[in-house]
């Protein structure tokens, strides 16, 4: 199992990593025709950026827009971001301080991705304006991601993983080594599940925050009389 | 609100005629290689536009547009959901020009551009008015008036144009204005207008045309000559500009600000007609260029006209850039080179309908959210009694009017009249709540769809009002300016 897994995480790796550069290399190289800013738009660069930065920190437009997608996708996101940091204690065997003060508090964490996601699905399937623009991937997207957070759920309620072997897998297979772990369905199910959302990530919708960056409606600077 | 599928469905523009269409060097008819064309077409409109491109690839269906455009309010139907209008071109785009679309088009909702996808694109790519109110609640701000627009820009290429707005395009190209007024029925419309004014003010007020030296090139939409209320405004403008002892001019050749170009998603004639403006202003010998009441002129003006026309560098330095009548009425107040007596328009309770392309697409003078705050310090200024409409309903969030987009045209009156109904619902508020009178507009195609729709609204057509007519109203004149 250890073989499989080690090989798929080095493929959703490069895959990641290569496919997120390639997105971001040619969106950035396709041409912006004209000025197209919504305005009142920030008025310099550094506004822009600022404009971002609250947009990614708060989703502010998408509050605006949907106080209901913008609890659940709020929610599900930075319990994504804390669920990461948890995760990165299998990167070392001297975890990071933030990572050491998330750990006691991952079930929370879990919980909140789980009720995050599960809102975003029920309100696909619930509201009919949103199920009439949804095709099978904007369903699958959710089942997957909340397979994966179940999955996660599932070890750890059940004590079925070891930790330690874990820890020493992932250093192994970050460092370029093939390694060994024991076989469990649920870990497997699980890492398959996340290699498959990185490889997707770059190449599909979900790919929508960095591109969101990209577009000129909100990157261009407003054309103010002088 | 439940959706109610196909609702608008029927509702479509006439088709330009053969004529019309070879005349902006489109087919005159329905090409055999439609589809091929097509493809072939968005591809490299795609490839070309990176707004394009991430109205293909950025959106995550979260649903936050859906009930956003006035179209969908109005008609229920989903397709008028700008994430669905979207999709419509995105389907297709999937299709040809993505993995996923070409071997599981099952998983992504990919479809092929046949015959019901295409009248789909004519039907709904015209009952989208560009005015972008979506693209503000749009988490990744994708803008829904560049599918539109790049839509009928195929729909036209592969035989298949809209009649009102290439119509008009032909009109302004040949014409000069929109409307196809020669210039003779121009110059007696603006002498009969000096005698109107003459007669209401005693004050020999000029609407001067083709003067060579006047430092002022005044490009309005052809509505302020002969239509109500924007011939009103019209008259404002010159009595703010006679009074302020400013020397201008309005030309034949260009006597068109607005540019159906850019609803109908052509580059190249929105430059030809933006090419008439610079060509106009140039050969009169104008210092300053300033555009009147028309929203989406201005959006063109401001936006796109310099790069397009290769830039005003022989405008004078202090106004290198064209401005709008309304920034020149403020600055003109402001400086206190005319006054406003606010109780000439004492038996007015005002409220004011911010146009989508002044509010989302532009600025006015040189402060901040000045396309909100410029019409409103006018109206303040020429009547004591303004109430603005909720929020929600105004300024960056501002409704179309419902006729924007190059859909101002009668075989769509259905749509409009629907389309009108959120406007129409926050107007109500301001009346029962604030015995509001009048609704003033600053865009011609706002003024003609409200003077239109206001019967089946059970107001009286003549409730719309130009901004200048107000401030007109309010001017005061001395016989010596």
């Amino acid at each position: 199992m250890g073989t499989v897994l080690t090989l798929v995480l080095w493929v959703s790796l490069v895959v990641l990593l290569l496919g997120t550069v390639i997105r971001l290399v040619r969106i950035s190289l396709h041409p912006v025709e004209r000025s197209i800013v919504i305005t009142p738009a920030p008025k310099t660069r550094w506004g822009v950026l600022w404009f971002f930065v609250v947009e990614t920190v708060f989703f502010r437009t998408l509050l605006k827009g949907s106080l209901g997608t913008w609890l659940f996708g709020w929610l599900f996101h930075v319990c994504l971001l804390l669920m990461f940091l948890v995760h990165l204690r299998y990167l070392s065997p001297t975890p990071n301080s933030l990572t050491l003060w998330l750990m006691p508090h991952s079930a929370l964490i879990a919980s909140g991705l789980i009720v995050g996601l599960a809102g975003l699905l029920v309100r696909r399937l619930t509201i009919d304006r949103l199920r009439y623009i949804s095709t099978l991937s904007d369903y699958l997207h959710l089942v997957l991601l909340l397979f994966i957070a179940v999955g996660g759920v599932t070890m750890a309620r059940l004590g079925s993983v070891n930790v330690y072997e874990v820890t020493v897998f992932v250093q192994h297979v970050m460092s370029g080594q093939w390694a060994d772990l024991t076989f469990n369905w649920v870990l497997a199910t699980h890492v398959v599940g996340a290699g498959l959302v990185m490889c997707l990530y770059p190449f599909s919708k979900l790919f929508h925050g960095p591109l969101s960056w990209f577009n000129p409606t909100r990157s261009q600077t407003r054309r103010i009389r002088s | 609100m439940t959706i109610q599928r196909d609702a608008s469905a029927h509702i479509k523009p006439h088709a330009a005629s053969p004529e019309v269409q070879e005349s902006l060097g489109f087919p005159s008819e329905k090409i055999d290689n439609w589809h091929d064309k097509a493809i072939e077409l968005l591809g490299e409109k795609v490839q070309s536009s990176r707004a394009l491109k991430l109205a293909m690839d950025a959106c995550m269906k979260c649903g936050a547009c859906t009930d956003k455009c006035h179209y969908y309010l109005g008609t229920q139907d989903p397709n008028n959901m700008p994430v669905a209008r979207q999709e419509l071109m995105r389907s297709v785009y999937k299709r040809h020009y993505t993995f996923t679309g070409k071997y599981m088009p099952w998983l992504v909702g990919a479809k092929e551009l046949d015959e019901t996808m295409l009248d789909r694109w004519y039907t709904y790519f015209h009952q989208c008015s560009q005015c972008r109110r979506c693209s503000v609640y749009c988490p990744v701000g994708i803008d829904t008036s560049e599918v539109s627009m790049a839509g009928r820009d195929i729909l036209a290429s592969v035989g298949l144009g809209q009649k009102y707005a290439n119509q008009i395009i032909n009109k302004a190209n040949t014409k000069g204005n929109n409307l196809g007024l020669p210039g003779p029925a121009l110059a007696d419309t603006l002498a009969g207008l000096e005698e109107d004014v003459f007669e209401e003010t005693g004050i020999p007020v000029r609407f001067p045309l083709d003067q060579h030296g006047a430092d002022i090139l005044l490009v309005t939409p052809s509505a302020d000559f002969f239509a109500e209320p924007q011939v009103d405004g019209l008259i404002g403008y010159a009595k703010v500009l006679h009074q302020a002892g400013l020397s201008w001019t309005l030309s034949t050749a260009a006597s068109e600000a607005a540019n159906f170009g850019l609803f109908v998603g052509s580059r190249s004639h929105t430059q030809q007609l933006g090419m008439k403006i610079r060509d106009a202003a140039k050969a009169l010998g104008v210092k300053r260029l300033v555009f009147g009441e028309c929203g989406h002129a201005w959006r063109v003006a401001q936006n796109h006209l310099s790069e397009l026309v290769g830039g005003f560098d022989f405008l004078d330095d202090n106004y290198p850039k064209p401005q709008h009548i309304a920034e020149v009425t403020h600055e003109l107040l402001t400086s206190g080179a005319i006054e406003l007596d606010a109780t000439r328009n004492a038996h007015r309770r005002l409220t004011f309908h911010d146009s989508c392309n002044v509010a989302r697409a532009s600025s006015l003078g040189s402060t901040p959210n000045g396309q909100f705050t410029v019409p409103r310090a006018l109206l303040k200024a020429s009547c004591d009694h303004f109430f603005d409409m909720a929020e929600h309903t105004t300024k960056q969030t501002t409704f179309c009017c419902g006729g924007g987009g190059g859909l101002l045209t009668d075989e769509l009156l259905e749509l409009r009249i629907k389309g009108a109904k959120p406007r129409m619902d926050a107007l109500k508020a301001v009346v029962e709540q604030h015995g509001v009178t009048d609704l003033v507009a600053m865009c011609a195609i706002c003024k003609s769809q409200f003077a239109t729709v206001f019967p089946e609204y059970g107001y009286a057509f003549d409730q719309v009002l130009s901004l200048h007519q107000v401030v007109g109203d309010a001017l005061v004149m001395t016989p010596a300016a």
